[in-house]
């Protein structure tokens, strides 16, 4: 079915598009972009007074939202292990979409307690190597971060 | 070593907020930083107009209370929160991720935002600025116009400190939650 008889339209192509004020309006689209790129990192990262968050409350949005994906991937981890773990026939149907579902909104969740951490490369240092590895290891890495 | 601790004769404070002015000036707290590190508490008037009960307005000077058994230290993820050897609980800037779970635990909301290192700051009896000079008093104590606050050691029982804890009765704030706070008001 050809298109151009129920919808009558210019045909134009691509090279006759680039004229110099095609181009200046591309460019100020493209600075105007990363403009709003910049202002959303900003806000995420030095931005949580935006939260609601004082001294006395220190805790806002974002940690309600760490907790929203993060316990959505156990309830997805649970029902994907109906399936997978307990063998109940009716669930493997979703088993894998679950699974799915559970890592992605653990990585959402990882993405959200890393801008609610005021220095969440320290804490990769401090809470997840030097806890999991305990003392004697654990005090190795800590030297080895202070060096 | 030491086991520092504080006793306040609360009662003969008259809300000058000298020690706010020079805590800030000892320990480099930010301008506009207010209540953060040591503050005086207000109690407001009773009563109305004109029968208002003055015995009724008190001031209450706090700071951290140095807990010998300290919930910020024990929520603390990375151990930045910790006992020195003097039994005052500090924090490691090195080690701070300013997840403001310790804010978050301390019932006397003693904790604060440092905005120079961007990592969570207390009051630390002056460990790092007067008592690192070889100084034996803090800042808010030496300051004190009607001598409120008694700074010292808990476990000298020649020490000023002592001495009074002995003689005089005093209460802890928040007992109930079996904290063990250091800061001790003198009835």
């Amino acid at each position: 079915m050809d298109l151009q008889k129920i919808i009558p339209y210019k045909k134009i192509s691509l090279k006759e598009l680039l004229v110099p004020e095609n181009k200046l309006m591309a460019l100020i689209a493209v600075i105007l972009t990363a403009f709003f790129l910049i202002g959303v990192t900003t806000y995420l990262v030095h931005g949580h007074h935006a939260y609601g968050v004082t001294r006395e409350h220190p805790w806002g949005l974002l940690i309600a939202m760490y907790i929203f994906f993060v316990v959505s991937s156990t309830g997805l981890c649970i029902v994907g292990s109906f399936g997978d773990v307990f063998g109940f026939k009716d669930y493997m149907t979703v088993s894998k979409r679950a699974i799915f579902g559970s890592i992605i909104t653990i990585l959402s969740g990882f993405a959200v307690i890393a801008f609610e951490i005021g220095h969440p490369i320290t804490m990769m240092i401090y809470n997840v190597l030097s806890r999991v590895l305990h003392r004697p290891f654990g005090g190795w890495v800590r030297s080895m971060a202070s060096t | 070593m030491a086991r520092y601790g504080m006793a306040l004769d609360y009662k003969n404070c008259i809300n000058c907020k000298a020690c706010e002015v020079a805590c800030k000036e000892e320990n480099g707290v930010l301008l506009g930083a207010d209540k953060h590190r040591i503050w005086v508490g207000v109690k407001e008037i009773e009563g109305q107009w004109p029968n208002l009960s003055i015995a009724s307005s008190t001031f209450m000077p706090s700071q951290c209370q140095h807990c010998d058994n300290a919930p910020c230290e024990e929520v603390c993820p990375t151990h930045a929160t910790h006992y020195d050897e003097n039994g005052v609980v500090r924090v490691d800037p090195d080690k701070c991720i300013l997840c403001s779970y310790c804010m978050n635990a301390c019932p006397y909301d003693a904790r604060y935002v440092d905005d120079r290192t961007m990592t969570v700051d207390k009051c630390t009896f002056c460990s790092d600025t007067r008592l690192a000079r070889g100084e034996t008093t803090t800042a808010c104590q030496a300051t004190c116009p009607t001598k409120v606050r008694i700074f010292g050691d808990l476990d000298d029982p020649n020490s000023e400190i002592s001495q009074v804890l002995r003689e005089r009765e005093h209460f802890t704030l928040k007992t109930h939650l079996g904290t063990k706070p250091k800061l001790f008001y003198l009835i």
